[in-house]
């Protein structure tokens, strides 16, 4: 495939990644947010997942069998387990206004700039061959997609243009302004997206692979398995190795520079850990589901080096077209990108804020000139550092011999940042570590580091310089670790066990104390809201108002102070100012350039005096009160809104039974007016025409006579209702022969129906149904009634009722007008009436129905009715024979 | 003779009024629903509809704004007899164009006298 193409098309994929963190960004704050959520936090998690999982791991177990499992299980046991550690440091950082990693262990150890320029130097050393593997990475997949190695000089090698591209993007996403608190929500935005693609385009080839080249896992594993067989084989010394794997991993998931960026810096709130428990497990067992057989098939067919390291995409080129393979190229592309994006602004920033900007305001010229200017230039510093970065990440690819794996070299800048563990993790759990005790640790960590794993993987050929050395460390290696292994247990026990035998000899210093108290007891003396700081010595108000404003701006900065006096009731208007009101000037500008710079540029105009340890505790008693307080306060919020919560439950539940009152009792006074308009029109008449004819005068007296029927009905139907209603019928039951039923029903409506000339025939069949004997008969009263009402002279009503094996069925069955199929539903609903098309019948209550649907309720039963218009009318009740019998 | 058409759904109440009016000598025709309604007054051309509101299908209403709007000659006048009794409901009576708006119960002596008046 033609170079310029994939150039062309893995700009455009950048392009679009921009254009989701621009509509990211446009969104920020607002309701439909793109970035406040957990899910997308949980996805920038996945950054862990660089180019080393997408084509490390395949090579790797081609070669080393399962070792690469542990770099998955240490995050897995981070979020399960551990995931509070990371809630602290997340709570720390937010109280603190941390801006990365170097600046978090600094603020630690009584805001030491010599840690702070440690921790970045670190990063760097650590950093750059890491960034520098992503580029080999994609170079690598360039060369396999092409098809043309590489051997020219750089600018005919297509991965520097991409360096340079990737710079460019680099700038835009993460430096076009200083944020507060450092958070760049597109970055995350785009950098979930790409987790996202980088998982699917990994699952595609998978399972294209394993499903679609071959016949499912087993065809791989019969076809393939057989000559990697010794690889899998755990050797002895396997399980040792395992282990320490996993504990470097776990530290590195949470102390590499971009790790720390997004899963403290960026984040926006501690709630997204908990989803981030299950979520990012779930993401890195995907990401590991099709490794192994991938990486069977791809060593029983590849051969070349170049194929083999960027197995994934030579799977593809293999089995099919250019299509998938350039895909799956975009996946690559995208894990490397966004780890060299995220990595390179967390070091540049670290660098930035706790190398330069603190080197540079130590000039008493530059403090000067520039004081007022600090934010411009941290920007400036930010853009050149990420372009130094990536250059000589760029330089270190082309330099260093090709031979060692992407996944040997990423562990060992794991074990590297793998030594913050005791500043970081240890600082926030010991009081008793201090900076002394941090320092050397470092040191010790380090030299071991880089005697065991820098010299002898990037520069072997110093190996003989020092061979005695190397000979007396081999005594010390134990059998059952790797070299990795190794140097990662020697390093680390050097380091943690330096820290805290120097701690502990040496008394630290009144800010070491209370930094160490503040980060140690955070959720103590802080709430989500912050905690109170405290300040003591002479500043004046004017000063800090103009360091502010060269921050924020003048409007912004007379705003938020003025905000602050009045809660804290003070007046800015003194010349003296107030210590809590330093303290928040320097936290509020620590979120645009970090702690160390912050303080620097605070004392520079301020006079701080030393608060003794005692002071230190006084002033943190009370904040913990207030804390305590706060807590209260904010429990009884909470219980206070939940009770008023139930009690506008309440209201709208009255209200609503309310409004069905009074509709009641407007269709009840409407539904009485309209038999009383017919009596009192009838006997207005008749008492108006004495010469009435006879026969005419009885047929308006039976008219009376029935519509007064009716409303006495109504009365007592709606009193019944209600009684049904409010629960006070209660079942008063016996058993009730079935013959019994249909002899009540024959004698109470056999006149009726004789009258209308309707035939009422019964079946039943014996036994018994258990049931309310006079609300059964009330039940069959009223279905039977009104099939005779709707069935024309000499029509036709059967009954049946008859026991099966565990029911009791009713089937009233009539050959009448039927109920159009749209007012099926409604004729259980109060006072709704089916028109009745014989003439001159008087009307029914509308409620007969509703009253039998509550019998039957009452009874447990179900009613169905069923109708064809003009052929009749089917209701069967069945009420289920049970409990009683048994 | 003057026409008069009665439309309600419930047969007692036709029954006093068909009595009532044609004592008093009109010629009545009885609706049971408002369609029914509609059909009687294109056939008949009643100078006078006393409807009730609530009917199945289609209600007074439908008949009054009918009535007033597709009559041949005469524009006929129509009184709503009915037990909606709420000021807005009369209201609405109005606004379709009723001539007069009599709430159910009723006096019969009442009745006769306004739809006297109406004619006059």
């Amino acid at each position: 495939m033609n170079s310029l193409l994939i150039t062309g098309i893995s700009v455009l994929y950048l392009l679009i990644l921009f254009y989701l963190a621009f509509l990211a960004e446009r969104n920020k704050g607002k309701d439909n947010s793109l970035t406040n959520n957990s899910i997308v936090f949980s996805l920038s998690l996945a950054i862990y997942c660089s180019a080393w999982t997408f084509y490390g791991n395949v090579e790797g177990v081609s070669k080393s069998g399962l070792k690469f499992l542990p770099i998955y299980l240490g995050p897995t046991l981070v979020m399960i387990l551990g995931w509070t550690v990371l809630r602290k440091i997340v709570r720390i950082s937010r109280v603190n206004s941390i801006t990365s990693i170097a600046d978090f262990v600094s603020a630690r150890y009584g805001k030491d700039k010599s840690l702070g320029v440690i921790i970045s130097l670190i990063s760097l050393l650590a950093g750059i061959p890491y960034i520098g593997l992503q580029i080999k990475a994609i170079s690598g997949s360039f060369v396999t997609l092409t098809g043309v190695p590489n051997e020219g000089l750089f600018f005919q090698d297509p991965s520097f243009y991409i360096a340079l591209i990737l710079i460019v993007f680099t700038i835009l996403f993460g430096t076009r302004k200083i944020l507060p608190d450092e958070r760049h929500e597109g970055m995350i935005f785009s950098v979930a997206a790409e987790s996202v693609y980088k998982l699917l385009a990994l699952l595609l080839v998978g399972f294209l692979v394993t499903f679609f080249w071959n016949n499912g896992f087993n065809d791989v594993f019969e076809k393939y398995y057989a000559p990697l067989q010794s690889v899998f084989e755990i050797e002895t010394t396997g399980y040792g190795t395992w282990f320490m794997y996993m504990v470097i991993a776990a530290f590195a998931f949470i102390l590499l520079p971009r790790q720390f960026q997004v899963a403290v810096v960026e984040n926006q709130k501690e709630e997204n850990l908990k989803q981030a428990i299950w979520i990012l497990p779930l993401y890195l067992l995907l990401s590991t589901v099709f490794v192994i057989p991938l990486a069977l098939v791809g060593s029983g067919l590849l051969t070349t080096q170049t194929e083999v390291e960027n197995m994934v995409i030579a799977l593809s080129l293999h089995f099919s077209s250019e299509g998938v393979a350039l895909l799956v190229y975009l996946g690559g592309f995208s894990a490397a990108t966004g780890m060299i994006i995220v990595e390179s602004i967390a070091i540049s920033t670290m660098v930035t804020n706790s190398v330069l900007l603190p080197l540079l305001l130590k000039s008493d010229s530059f403090q000067s000139k520039f004081k007022f200017r600090i934010l411009n230039i941290a920007l400036w510093l930010r853009r050149v550092t990420i372009v130094i970065i990536v250059l000589f990440a760029y330089v270190y690819f082309t330099i260093v011999p090709h031979g060692h794996s992407l996944v040997s070299l990423g562990l060992i800048s794991f074990v590297a940042v793998a030594q913050f563990a005791p500043a970081v993790l240890g600082g926030i759990y010991f009081k008793t570590l201090n900076k002394k005790g941090i320092i050397y640790g470092l040191t010790f960590g380090i030299m071991v580091w880089v005697f065991g794993l820098v010299i002898p993987y990037v520069f072997p050929h110093l190996i003989e310089s020092f061979a005695g050395l190397y000979n007396m460390f081999s005594g010390f290696e134990i059998s059952s670790f790797d070299r990795i292994s190794n140097i990662g247990f020697w390093s680390l026990f050097l380091n943690i066990s330096t820290a805290f035998v120097i701690s502990s000899l040496i008394e630290p210093n009144s800010v070491e104390s209370k930094q160490a108290l503040l980060f140690v007891d955070v959720f103590k003396y802080s709430d989500k809201e912050g905690q109170s700081v405290f300040w003591k010595g002479t500043a004046k108000n004017k000063n800090l108002e103009a360091l502010l404003s060269s921050f924020l701006g003048r409007r912004r900065s007379t705003q938020i102070l003025e905000s602050f006096a009045k809660r804290n009731k003070l007046n800015l208007k003194d010349e003296a100012a107030d210590g809590a009101l330093v303290s928040y000037v320097e936290n509020t500008i620590s979120q645009y350039v970090g702690t160390s710079t912050a303080s620097m540029l605070v004392s520079s105009i301020t006079k701080e005096e030393v608060v003794t340890v005692e002071e230190v505790l006084e002033v943190l008693k009370r904040s913990e009160q207030v804390v305590e307080h706060n807590k209260e306060l904010h429990y009884q919020k909470v219980q206070l809104e939940k009770l008023s919560d139930e009690l506008s439950q309440a209201n709208e539940k009255l209200k609503d039974i309310d409004a069905q009152k009074d509709d009641f009792i407007r269709t009840v006074t409407h539904e009485f007016r309209t038999p009383l308009t017919a009596i009192r029109a009838l006997t207005e008449i008749i008492y108006d025409n004495e010469d009435m004819e006879n026969e005419q005068k009885g047929r308006f007296l039976e008219t009376i006579i029935a519509e007064t029927d009716r409303l006495s009905r109504m009365v007592n139907e709606i009193l019944d209702i209600e009684k049904y209603e409010s629960g006070k019928h209660i079942l008063n039951g016996t058993d009730i022969e079935l013959s019994f039923l249909a002899e009540t029903i024959a004698n109470r409506l056999g006149e009726l129906a004789k009258e209308k000339s309707v035939s009422l025939d019964f079946t039943t069949s014996a036994g018994t149904v258990f049931g309310d004997e006079d609300k059964l008969v009330q039940m069959l009263i009223n279905l039977v009634s009104n099939s005779i009402k709707f069935v024309s002279e000499n029509g036709k009503v059967e009954v049946s009722i008859e026991n099966t094996f565990e029911s009791t069925n009713f089937e009233i069955r009539d050959n009448g007008v039927g109920i159009p199929a749209d007012k099926l539903t409604k004729v259980f609903e109060k006072f709704f009436q089916i028109e009745n098309r014989s003439k001159n019948a008087t009307k029914g209550s509308g409620l007969g129905l509703p009253i039998v649907k509550k019998i039957v309720d009452l009874h447990e039963g179900t009613i169905r009715v069923s109708s064809e218009e003009g052929e009749g009318t089917l209701v069967i009740v069945t009420l289920p024979r049970s409990k009683k019998e048994e | 003779m003057t026409k008069i058409l009665i439309a309600d759904d419930e047969p007692s109440i036709l029954l006093s009024l068909e009595f009532l009016f044609k004592k008093e000598g009109y010629k009545v025709f009885i609706a049971r629903n408002g369609q029914e309604a509609i059909d009687l007054f294109e056939q008949e051309s009643p100078q006078v509809l006393v409807l009730d509101i609530m009917m199945p299908e289609v209600d007074g209403y439908e008949v009054c704004k009918h009535a007033k709007t597709n009559f041949k000659s005469e524009e006929p006048k129509i009184i709503f007899l009915t037990a909606k009794n709420k000021e807005a409901e009369i209201e609405v009576g109005y606004q379709y164009g009723a001539d007069l708006y009599l709430l159910k119960p009723f006096s019969t002596k009442e009745l006769l006298k306004q739809v006297k008046n109406l004619l006059s």
